[in-house]
C-alpha cells in the first residue's frame, strides 16, 4: 500500500488507440499496393500518392474541426452546407479578378466563423444539443443556397486556382495547409488552457463547471473553429473546381464523413477523449481506400459496404478495449500490483 | 398489481408505501425498498446488498434494519457490504472481511469487536477513529459568515466559520445539507441575504467567482460532479488551478507529486485515469485539487463516503492539517460519529433551514432529535 504516484518506473504501456489507427492504416496500405499491383496497375506513383494525399485534405480540414467540437462534446452537422457557403462566397467575391482573392478568402472565413459561433451560442446558450442545433442550421443555409443560387457561381481567377495545382516536393499545397493546421489543431488541444477545457467540458460538464471552468467559451470556440476548417475547405474545392457551388459540400457527404473519420480515429463521440492525430489517420484510411477501390473500379455498392465495415469494426475494436482497460490486480503467479 | 404490489411491501414491512407513485418521486431510502422488493418478488434465495446505507440518513437506517429483519427470518440469505462498521455487527451473523482483492478472513460476528475488524480491514492498529485536534488551536477570524441568506432550496441561514475551525452540518436526507453547500459556493447562488467571505461581502454567482474568493466544494457525488474520470490524475489535480488561476498552473505542477505522496495516493502514475483508482484514492485526487489553490473555505459535502477506514482517517488528517494551516471548514456528513469527531462545533439543518447548534460533546440522539424536529429538541437547544 506504500506505491505511491511517481514512485514506480513507468510500466511497459498498452499500446494507444491512435498507435492502432496508424498500425491499421499501414496495413490497408501494404494490403492497397499487394492488390493493385496484382492487377496489373502501379500503386506508390507520385501521381497516384498525389491523388490519395488530395482526397485527404478536403476532408482532412472538415475532420479536424468536427474533432474539436466532438472532444468538447457537441456535434456539427452543418458542416457540408459551410463548405458550400465559402466556395459561393469566396467564388463571389473574387469574380471581380485577383484583387478579389484577399478580400474574398477573408469574407468567406468570417461568415464560416460566424456560422459556427451562432451554432455555438445555439448549443450552450439555448442548451440545444449539437446534433439537432447543427442540423437546423444546416437546414436554414441549404435553403438559402437551394433558392439563391442555381448552378455555380462567380469564379476563382488562376492566381488561386494555383493553389489547387501546385504540388511541394510531390505534395499538394492543400494537404500541407490541412496537415499544418493539424498541428496547430493539436498544440491548441495539448498546449494550451483552452485544450485542457475543450476535454474537460466534454468529459463532464458539470465537473468542469463545478472545477470554475466557463463552460460555455470552449463549445463556442470549438463550433467556430470548425466551421472556419470548414470554410478552409470550401475555397480549396474552389481553387480546384475555380467555380463556387452551392452544393459542392453535400456532394461531398462531409457530414458524416468527417464524423466518421474522427470515430475511426478513437476519438469518443460522447466527447472527452481524442486525439487530432488519431483523426488524421482516420482520413488517410478513408482515402487510401477510396483511391484504390476507385483504381480498381469497384462496384460502388461494395465500396460503401467496405467503408461501412470499416467504421462499424473499428469502433467495435474500441469498445471493447475500453472494456479491457482496466488493468488486471492479479495475474496467475505474480504478486498483486495496488 | 398494485395489490400485489401492496402485499409484497406488506410483507417487508412497508405496508404504508403507495406503489402507483412514480418512483423518480420517492426519497433514496424508498427507492432501495423498491429495489429489494423487486429481489423478493423473483423469489431471491440470496440478495446482496451493496452500501444500502450509503445515502441514508440514521432514522431510514433503522426502516432498513427492519427489512433485513424480515428477509432472513423468511429464510433469505443476505450479503451485506458496508463501510459502516456498526450496521456489520448490528445485522451480520457472519464476517469477510477483503482487502486489496484478497480475502483477509471469515469469521463468526461474535469473535470479533470494532477495533480488531478494523485492524483486519487496513492491515495496522489504528489508534483511533478520529485524529486528535491539535492542542494549541484556537479559532481565528471569521472567515466564512452568512446573515439571513435564501434560495429556492434553504432559507434564512446565518452561520460563521472562523479560521481554523471545523463546522459540521448534520441532518436528514433531503434537509439542504448540499443545497446550502451549492448556494455558498454559487453553483446555486443565494437570491437573498448576505454572504461575507474572509470580511469581505460577496455573493459568488458561480462556481468559477466562488474559486476566486477562496471557496473550494468537494462534493458527495465524486463522479459525477467531483472528477473527469477519463482525464487522467495529473489533469484532474490541475484541473481547478489551470482553470480559474492559470498563472499557478506550473508551481502547482512542480509541486503535485508532493501533495500525492502526502496524501499517500496509490496509483500506477500521474498519467493513470482516475476511473480507475478506488474511492479512497479518487477522494485524494479531489482533495489534491483543492489544495492546489490553497483555499481559505473549504465546503465539504460527505467526504468520506464509499471509502474504506484507512482512506477516512487520511481525509480526516488533511482535514486536521486546513485547519491548523489557518482553514474554515464547513462540513456536511450523515456520519452522526463522523460529525460529532471532527466538529468544533456542529449546526443542524432541518427542511432547508437552520434549527440549532450543538457542541461536540452532544450525544448523536440530541442531534437526531434536533434534526428529526423531535418535540421539546429545540428548547433544549
Amino acid at each position: 500500500m506504500s506505491a505511491v504516484v511517481g514512485a514506480r518506473p513507468v510500466r511497459r504501456r498498452r499500446l494507444s488507440t491512435t498507435a492502432i489507427v496508424f498500425i491499421v492504416l499501414a496495413a490497408v496500405l501494404v494490403l492497397s499496393a499487394v492488390l493493385v499491383t496484382a492487377a496489373g496497375k502501379p500503386f506508390f506513383t507520385a501521381g497516384n500518392l498525389a491523388a490519395v494525399l488530395t482526397l485527404m485534405s478536403i476532408l482532412g480540414f472538415v475532420a479536424i474541426g468536427q474533432t474539436l467540437v466532438i472532444i468538447a462534446g457537441s456535434l456539427d452537422l452543418s458542416v457540408p452546407y459551410v463548405v458550400s457557403t465559402a466556395s459561393i462566397i469566396g467564388a463571389g467575391v473574387m469574380a471581380q479578378g485577383p484583387a478579389g482573392i484577399v478580400p474574398g478568402v477573408l469574407a468567406a472565413l468570417a461568415v464560416s466563423a460566424g456560422i459556427g459561433a451562432v451554432n455555438g451560442l445555439i448549443v450552450t446558450g439555448l442548451r440545444v444539443h449539437g446534433f439537432i442545433a447543427t442540423l437546423g442550421v444546416g437546414l436554414i443555409i441549404s435553403g438559402w443556397l437551394g433558392t439563391s443560387f442555381q448552378g455555380s457561381f462567380g469564379s476563382a481567377p488562376p492566381e488561386f486556382r494555383v493553389i489547387g495545382a501546385t504540388l511541394i516536393a510531390g505534395v499538394p499545397l492543400s494537404t500541407i495547409i490541412m496537415l499544418a493546421c493539424a498541428a496547430l489543431a493539436a498544440l491548441l488541444l495539448h498546449r494550451t488552457r483552452l485544450g485542457h477545457h475543450l476535454y474537460a467540458v466534454g468529459g463532464s460538464a458539470s465537473v468542469a463547471r463545478l472545477s470554475g471552468v466557463r463552460t460555455k467559451v470552449p463549445v463556442v470556440v470549438a463550433h467556430a473553429l470548425c466551421s472556419m476548417l470548414a470554410g478552409l475547405a470550401g475555397l480549396l474545392l474552389l481553387a480546384r473546381t475555380s467555380v463556387g457551388s452551392p452544393t459542392i459540400g453535400s456532394q461531398g457527404g462531409y457530414d458524416l464523413m468527417s464524423i466518421a473519420a474522427v470515430v475511426l480515429g478513437g476519438t469518443l463521440l460522447a466527447g472527452g477523449v481524442g486525439s487530432v492525430l488519431g483523426t488524421i489517420g482516420g482520413v488517410a484510411i478513408f482515402a487510401v481506400l477510396d483511391n484504390v477501390m476507385s483504381v480498381l473500379e469497384v462496384n460502388p455498392f461494395l465500396k460503401d459496404f467496405i467503408r461501412g465495415s470499416v467504421i462499424v469494426l473499428a469502433v467495435a475494436l474500441y469498445a471493447w478495449r475500453s472494456v479491457q482497460r482496466r488493468p488486471p490486480r492479479f495475474r496467475p503467479g505474480k504478486e498483486a500490483a495496488p | 398489481m398494485l395489490r400485489e404490489t401492496r402485499e409484497l411491501l406488506s410483507s417487508i414491512g412497508v405496508p404504508d408505501l403507495d406503489p402507483a407513485l412514480p418512483v423518480r418521486q420517492l426519497s433514496v431510502a424508498e427507492q432501495q425498498i423498491v429495489e429489494i422488493a423487486k429481489a423478493v418478488s423473483l423469489d431471491a434465495k440470496v440478495i446482496s446488498m451493496d452500501e444500502p446505507t450509503a445515502a441514508l440518513a440514521d432514522h431510514e437506517v433503522s426502516l432498513l434494519y427492519r427489512i433485513v429483519e424480515a428477509l432472513t427470518a423468511r429464510g433469505i440469505a443476505i450479503l451485506y457490504v458496508s463501510h459502516r462498521l456498526r450496521e456489520v455487527f448490528d445485522l451480520c451473523s457472519t464476517i469477510t472481511v477483503l482487502k486489496d482483492g484478497r480475502q483477509v478472513g471469515t469469521y463468526p460476528a461474535a469473535e470479533l469487536d470494532e477495533r480488531g475488524l478494523v485492524r483486519l480491514m487496513v492491515g495496522r492498529e489504528l489508534s483511533a477513529f478520529f485524529p486528535d485536534r491539535a492542542a494549541d488551536a484556537a479559532p481565528g477570524e471569521v472567515a466564512l459568515a452568512l446573515e439571513g441568506a435564501g434560495n429556492g432550496f434553504v432559507d434564512d441561514i446565518s452561520l460563521e466559520v472562523r479560521a481554523g475551525e471545523i463546522v459540521g452540518l448534520a441532518g436528514l436526507q433531503g434537509a439542504g445539507r448540499t443545497e446550502l453547500l451549492s448556494a455558498i459556493f454559487g453553483a446555486d447562488p443565494f437570491t437573498r441575504g448576505s454572504m461575507r467571505v474572509g470580511g469581505e461581502a460577496l455573493r459568488p454567482r458561480s462556481p468559477r467567482h466562488g474559486v476566486r474568493a477562496g471557496l473550494a466544494l468537494i462534493t458527495e457525488d465524486r463522479k459525477g460532479q467531483g472528477l473527469s474520470l477519463s482525464l487522467t490524475v495529473a489533469q484532474n489535480a490541475l484541473g481547478v488551478v489551470r482553470a480559474v488561476f492559470p498563472g499557478r498552473t506550473a508551481a502547482a505542477r512542480t509541486e503535485l507529486p508532493s501533495t500525492l505522496e502526502e496524501l499517500a495516493l496509490v496509483a500506477r502514475g500521474l498519467d493513470q485515469e482516475v476511473q480507475f483508482l478506488s474511492g479512497g484514492n479518487q477522494q485524494k485526487v479531489v482533495l489534491a485539487r483543492w489544495l492546489a489553490v490553497a483555499p481559505r473555505v473549504v465546503l465539504m459535502d460527505e467526504p468520506t463516503r464509499g471509502i474504506d477506514v484507512g482512506a477516512k482517517y487520511g481525509v480526516y488528517e488533511v482535514m486536521r492539517r486546513l485547519t491548523s494551516a489557518g482553514v474554515a471548514i464547513l462540513m456536511a456528513s450523515s456520519e452522526l460519529p463522523e460529525v460529532l469527531g471532527m466538529s468544533d462545533r456542529v449546526l443542524v439543518m432541518r427542511d432547508g433551514r437552520l434549527v440549532g447548534a450543538l457542541p461536540p460533546s452532544a450525544s448523536e440522539e440530541d442531534v437526531l432529535a434536533l434534526a428529526a424536529g423531535a418535540e421539546g429538541a429545540e428548547a433544549a437547544a
